[in-house]
């Protein structure tokens, strides 16, 4: 032997060196790729949650059914406690069932004197909850519905009784609801009886905040907020939850729908409102559909302003 | 002997791999998580420290690249910002090997915990200078000082489930060479 051998190690080293390199400059590419194209890595993320969650489903669904057998089992040792609920509760619906009936008829009487239709186009797909975000930071849920079920972003979701969120993003076979308590969500409401509008600013706690509000003294904790459809992003006439004070004494929102256990989520078909930006259209057009125009509220008066600068 | 050590290597990897899979699964069950709760340990870091620390074979950068910006991406953290200073964080680990095996278990558990505020610093500064929007910065540290805290116990299970430790004197890699 002419040569002493040569260690493999000799080469080893610059070459990890140059691998480790690469693989640091590849995530700070994908890093820099989200910060500049954001949708377009959203979506790659979207179908990789589409691919990789609903496999998982076998699994899900058992370990889901155990917990709650788990839940169902603690509550069987306050059973007492929880009849005497329930019958308190009983005797108060029973004051409200009849308060309900009496203005149910109240209400027919008045759509018949009005001959209001409702929107027909307002109808919804249910979705099963699969996964949630898996981070305490984000809050939101992913559906077993995605686009293939014609799902698009920006629709509303709802438990049985309120709004829980809105969609964004969608994969093939999942759609991802964001909650309104995660910090990105932000929507547009109405606090009734005022008609006080306001944008509802989840803040990753259970209340979400109200800002914006013009008057916030004429708003009182267990006022009604309904989704306003301000901006034609979002249904209008949802409702939300009830104003209420937070310990730091601003003002916050009980949300109606029950965040415990979301199972089973709405997702509302909403349309792009038609805006009207002609002012002479409403009048000369005599073949105008009324139905095109949802809520004649809501349509943006012909602006003064426009006209003038002609 | 020689290709049963070296297979153990590959176990050792799949394993890790497997066990970022659950990781992730066992993160997105919905079982109620509300907003507002205290974040757990990420006991997927302390693994990746705890081994990378005892047999840095078994945790090439690739694939903890790899598995972090997997969980980056399907968790709906900013992908590949967490998985940068894991991997740079881990080849801190790496090329100390030598100095950080003869700590004992109370030196290696303190010097974790200001690495992985390292970690955390270095994806809150990175983020601030690209105005990447960041969560509460108090919760990150609890998030953290859980994970601290839950270092030791993860060190434990390891060794005791997947027999994960450090190489004893005298033991040999497949090709014979020192560990």
């Amino acid at each position: 032997m002419a040569k002493a051998p040569i260690s493999p190690d000799y080469y080893k080293r610059p070459v990890r060196r140059i691998l480790l390199g690469g693989i640091l400059f590849l995530l700070l590419g994908v890093f820099s790729l989200w910060r500049i194209d954001g949708p377009r890595v959203d979506q790659f993320r979207a179908a990789l949650i589409d691919r990789f969650v609903p496999n998982m489903e076998w699994a899900i669904l058992p370990i889901r059914s155990l917990s709650a057998m788990v839940k169902n089992f603690q509550s069987y040792a306050r059973v007492y406690e929880q009849n005497q609920e329930l019958r308190r509760e009983l005797q108060k619906m029973k004051a409200w069932k009849e308060a309900a009936l009496q203005l149910e008829l109240k209400n027919v009487r008045l759509l018949d004197l009005n001959r209001v239709r409702l929107d027909s186009q307002l109808t919804h797909i249910s979705g099963v909850v699969l996964a949630d975000s898996g981070s305490p930071f984000r809050q939101s849920v992913l559906l077993n519905v995605g686009a293939r079920d014609g799902i698009q972003d920006g629709w509303a979701a709802m438990d049985g009784l309120g709004l829980v969120g809105r969609i964004s993003g969608v994969g093939r076979r999942t759609a991802r609801v964001i909650l309104l308590t995660d910090s990105n969500s932000q929507i547009p409401i109405t606090v009734q009886p005022s008609g006080q509008h306001a944008i509802l600013i989840g803040d990753n706690s259970k209340l979400p905040t109200l800002a914006f509000l013009e008057k916030p003294e004429m708003v009182r904790p267990g006022d009604q907020v309904l989704s306003s459809g301000d901006g034609g992003v979002f249904p209008a006439g949802l409702l939300v939850g009830s104003v209420a004070t937070g310990p730091d004494r601003r003002l916050r929102l009980r949300l109606s729908a029950d965040y415990e256990r979301l199972e089973f989520l709405r997702v509302l078909r909403s349309y792009a409102v038609k805006a009207i930006t002609d002012p002479g259209g409403l009048v000369s057009a005599t073949n105008l559909n009324i139905n095109d125009i949802n809520d004649p509220l809501e349509a943006p008066l012909p602006q003064t302003g426009g006209i003038s600068a002609e | 002997m020689q290709s049963e050590l070296r297979s153990d290597v590959w176990l050792h990897r799949g394993l890790y791999f497997l066990l970022g899979y659950v990781f992730i699964f066992i993160k997105i069950l919905p079982l109620g998580q509300s907003a507002g709760d205290w974040p757990g340990p990420d006991l997927l870091l302390c693994l990746t420290m705890a081994w990378v620390i005892r047999r840095p074979d078994y945790l090439p950068a690739f694939l903890i690249a790899l598995v972090i910006l997997l969980t980056d991406l399907i968790l709906m953290r900013p992908p590949g910002l967490f998985a940068f200073a894991v991997v740079l964080g881990t080849e801190f680990l790496r090329n100390r090997i030598h100095f950080v095996r003869e700590l004992s278990l109370f030196a290696e558990w303190m010097m974790i915990a200001v690495l992985m505020m390292s970690i955390l610093m270095t994806t809150q500064i990175i983020a601030f200078l690209t105005i990447t929007p960041v969560e509460n910065f108090g919760f990150e540290v609890i998030g953290v000082l859980a994970s601290i805290a839950a270092y030791p116990i993860v060190v434990w299970m390891s060794n005791l489930l997947f027999k994960v430790h450090k190489p004893a004197m005298g033991e040999v890699d497949a090709l014979g060479r020192r560990l």
